[in-house]
C-alpha cells in the first residue's frame, strides 16, 4: 500500500511539474465582435450603434481583427494573434474612430457621432472641448473621460502615464486634435485590445 | 527483421522524395538568404480529391469487371516520367502536359492511417499530427524575412496553432487595404503619439504571464506597421481583378509574404453519393484548369529580369487523402467513393525540384497487376 502511495506521490509531483513547465500562449486580441461591442456599450446609443469595420471599408478585413470562425471541432478563434497586418487594421479603425469622435469638439467639422454617443460619454467628452483651459486638465475631467473610454480595463499606472503624457505634451494643442489623440492613445492601449 | 508493409512504403516514399530535392536546396535555409529568394505556394483541395481522374488513374479492365467506379469512361494513358516510371493518367490531366517537365508525381502517399476524417488528414498533412499542432509552412520564415509567413485565399478547416502571422486575405480585401492604406495617415514613429502607444505596448511586456507575451506581440507587430504599410502601398493589383494569384505575384515581387495557401473547399470533391461522384470529370476538369493556369501564371510572370515566379517557387498541390474505388460494395455504375488514406496523390514542382518525374511504391502496381490477375481468372 505505501508503494502504490509512493508510486501516486511520484505520478502527481511529476505532473504538477510537467504542468508548470507548459508554455503558455500569448495573449490574443479580444477581437471584432468584442471590442465593437465595448465600444458601443460604452460610447454609443443602443439605437445608434457604429461598426469599426466600416473604417476598414466594405470587405472582409473585419476578420482580421479577429473573430471565431470554423466548423465543428475546429471551431476556434482566428486571427486574433498580433501581427504587422491586424495590428495596421487596428490602428486603421481607431485612428479613424478617434478622428469621428474628436471632430464633436470642431466647430470647423462638425460630425453625425454628435447625436449617436450615450449622454454620459458625452457628458465626459464636452468638458475636455474647452482644452487647455483649467477646467480641462483637471483631474476630474481627465480621471471621468478615462473610465468613460477604458473603463476598469487597465490599471491605474496606465491612466497615470496617459494622463501625464496629454498634461505634458498637448497643452499648445488644439481640443479637437487633442481628443483625438486622447481616444486613439486609449483605444490602442494593449490593456483595452488584448485578453486579459 | 522484417518491415511492415505500411513502413515500407512510408520509408520508401520519405526515400523516394529526398530523390527530388537536389543537394543545395537541402542546405538551403528558406528565405535567409535575399539574393536567394524561395517561395513556397501551397495548393489545397479540401474534401478528399478521387487521384483516380488525374495521375493515379486505373484500367478500364477494372470498371468492366465491377471492381472501379469510372465516370470518364475511357481508357487512360499512361504517363511516364523522366525517371522512367510511369502511371495511369486520365485525358483531363491533357492540360497539364505542357508543364510535364515542370512538376513531378508522387502517387501512393500515406496519411494519418489510424484516421479517415478530413480534419484529421488536413491536420495530418500540415503537422504530421492527426489532431493538430503546428503547420510546416510557417517554418519557412522562422527567421521572420517577410512580415507575413503565409498569405491565405480560402477556408483550412485545421487545428493548427502557429498561424499568428499566417493572413487571409482574398483580392478584394487586399484591393481594399491598399486603398485604405494609401488614403490613411501613416504609422509615423518619430510622432510623440505614436511613440506613446508603443511605449505602453513595450512598458507591459515586460512580464512574464500571457498578457505581457501578448503586449510583446502587440509591440513588434506595431513597431513592423510602417514598413508593413509601406509594403502593402505598393501593391499593384487591377482593380477588376477577381482572382487570387495577383495577390500572390505581388507578395512574393514586393517581399510581403514567404508562402501563399490556396485552399479549395466546396465539398464536391467529397464524393460519397453516386450524383456527386458522377459529376468528378467536370469538377476535375475545372480543378486541373486552375492548376495549368497556375503553372502557367507562374512561369510567365516575370520575378526580375533572369527569373519567372515559378523559378523562385516551390509549387505543392495535394488534397488530404485520395478515394477508394468505390462505396462499400455498390455497383460501379451507381456508386460513390470513400475516403482512402492509403493513397493520396501530390504534385510538386518548381524551385529546388527535379521536374517531370513520377514516384510510386511498387506496391501499387503489384496491387493493380494481382487485381488484373484476378479479373482475367
Amino acid at each position: 500500500m505505501r508503494a502504490l502511495n509512493l508510486i501516486c506521490l511520484i505520478v502527481l509531483v511529476t505532473s504538477l511539474g510537467w504542468a508548470s513547465g507548459v508554455e503558455e500562449f500569448p495573449s490574443q486580441f479580444l477581437g471584432y465582435e468584442a471590442i465593437n461591442k465595448v465600444i458601443n456599450d460604452r460610447l454609443f446609443k443602443p439605437d445608434s450603434p457604429v461598426d469599426i469595420a466600416n473604417y476598414l471599408g466594405k470587405s472582409d478585413l473585419g476578420d482580421l481583427l479577429g473573430i471565431y470562425s470554423g466548423t465543428g471541432l475546429q471551431f476556434q478563434f482566428q486571427n486574433g494573434t498580433p501581427n504587422a497586418t491586424n495590428m495596421v487594421l487596428w490602428h486603421l479603425a481607431m485612428d479613424g474612430l478617434s478622428k469621428d469622435l474628436g471632430a464633436i469638439c470642431s466647430i470647423v467639422t462638425p460630425t453625425q457621432l454628435r447625436e449617436k454617443i450615450t449622454d454620459n460619454f458625452a457628458g465626459h467628452l464636452v468638458p475636455l472641448c474647452s482644452w487647455p483651459a483649467p477646467f480641462a486638465k483637471s483631474e476630474y475631467v481627465l480621471q471621468n473621460f478615462w473610465l468613460a473610454v477604458e473603463g476598469y480595463d487597465a490599471p491605474e499606472t496606465e491612466y497615470l502615464a496617459w494622463r501625464d503624457f496629454f498634461l505634458a505634451n498637448y497643452t499648445k494643442v488644439a481640443p479637437d486634435q487633442t481628443v483625438v489623440a486622447m481616444i486613439k492613445a486609449m483605444l490602442l492601449n494593449p490593456y483595452f485590445l488584448l485578453r486579459k | 527483421m522484417s518491415l511492415h508493409r505500411r513502413e515500407f512504403i512510408k520509408a520508401g516514399l520519405i526515400g523516394g522524395a529526398s530523390l527530388f530535392f537536389p543537394g543545395p536546396f537541402l542546405k538551403t535555409a528558406w528565405g535567409r538568404d535575399q539574393s536567394d529568394p524561395h517561395f513556397f505556394l501551397q495548393v489545397f483541395f479540401q474534401g478528399g480529391a478521387d487521384n483516380s481522374y488525374l495521375f493515379d488513374a486505373r484500367p478500364l479492365e477494372m470498371t468492366k469487371a465491377g471492381k472501379m467506379q469510372n465516370y470518364i469512361g475511357e481508357e487512360p494513358s499512361l504517363w511516364t516520367g523522366v525517371n522512367g516510371q510511369s502511371t495511369y493518367a486520365t485525358k483531363l490531366t491533357d492540360p497539364l502536359k505542357p508543364f510535364k517537365n515542370d512538376f513531378s508525381i508522387l502517387n501512393g502517399v500515406l496519411m494519418a492511417q489510424q484516421f479517415d476524417g478530413h480534419d484529421q488528414n488536413v491536420n495530418f498533412y500540415f503537422t504530421g499530427n492527426p489532431f493538430g499542432g503546428e503547420s510546416f509552412i510557417p517554418h519557412f520564415n522562422l527567421d521572420k524575412a517577410y512580415p507575413v509567413d503565409a498569405l491565405q485565399s480560402g477556408f483550412l478547416i485545421a487545428a493548427l496553432n502557429n498561424l499568428g502571422s499566417t493572413v487571409p486575405l482574398d483580392v478584394e480585401s487586399t484591393k481594399t487595404l491598399v486603398g485604405k492604406l494609401r488614403a490613411a495617415d501613416a504609422i509615423d514613429m518619430k510622432n510623440p503619439l505614436t511613440q506613446f502607444i508603443a511605449s505602453r505596448m513595450i512598458e507591459n511586456s515586460k512580464g512574464a504571464g500571457r498578457f505581457s507575451k501578448g503586449s510583446k506581440n502587440m509591440a513588434d507587430a506595431f513597431g513592423q506597421g510602417p514598413s508593413f504599410e509601406e509594403l502593402v502601398k505598393n501593391i499593384q493589383i487591377d482593380k477588376d481583378e477577381k482572382e487570387f494569384f495577383p495577390v500572390i505575384r505581388e507578395a512574393f515581387k514586393k517581399g510581403l509574404s514567404q508562402s501563399a495557401i490556396i485552399s479549395s473547399f466546396t465539398g464536391a470533391l467529397d464524393a460519397h453519393d453516386p450524383d456527386n461522384a458522377k459529376k468528378q470529370p467536370k469538377t476535375f476538369e475545372d480543378i486541373v484548369t486552375k492548376i495549368a493556369t497556375l503553372f502557367k501564371n507562374l512561369k510567365e510572370t516575370p520575378f526580375d529580369s533572369k527569373r519567372s515566379l515559378f523559378d523562385v517557387t516551390t509549387v505543392m498541390v495535394a488534397s488530404e487523402f485520395g478515394r477508394t474505388m468505390r462505396q462499400g460494395n455498390k455497383a460501379v455504375d451507381n456508386t460513390g467513393t470513400d475516403h482512402n488514406v492509403l493513397s493520396n496523390s501530390i504534385l510538386i514542382g518548381g524551385k529546388g525540384i527535379r521536374g517531370g518525374m513520377v514516384w510510386e511504391p511498387q506496391i501499387i502496381k503489384k496491387v493493380m497487376r494481382f487485381f488484373l490477375a484476378l479479373i482475367k481468372l
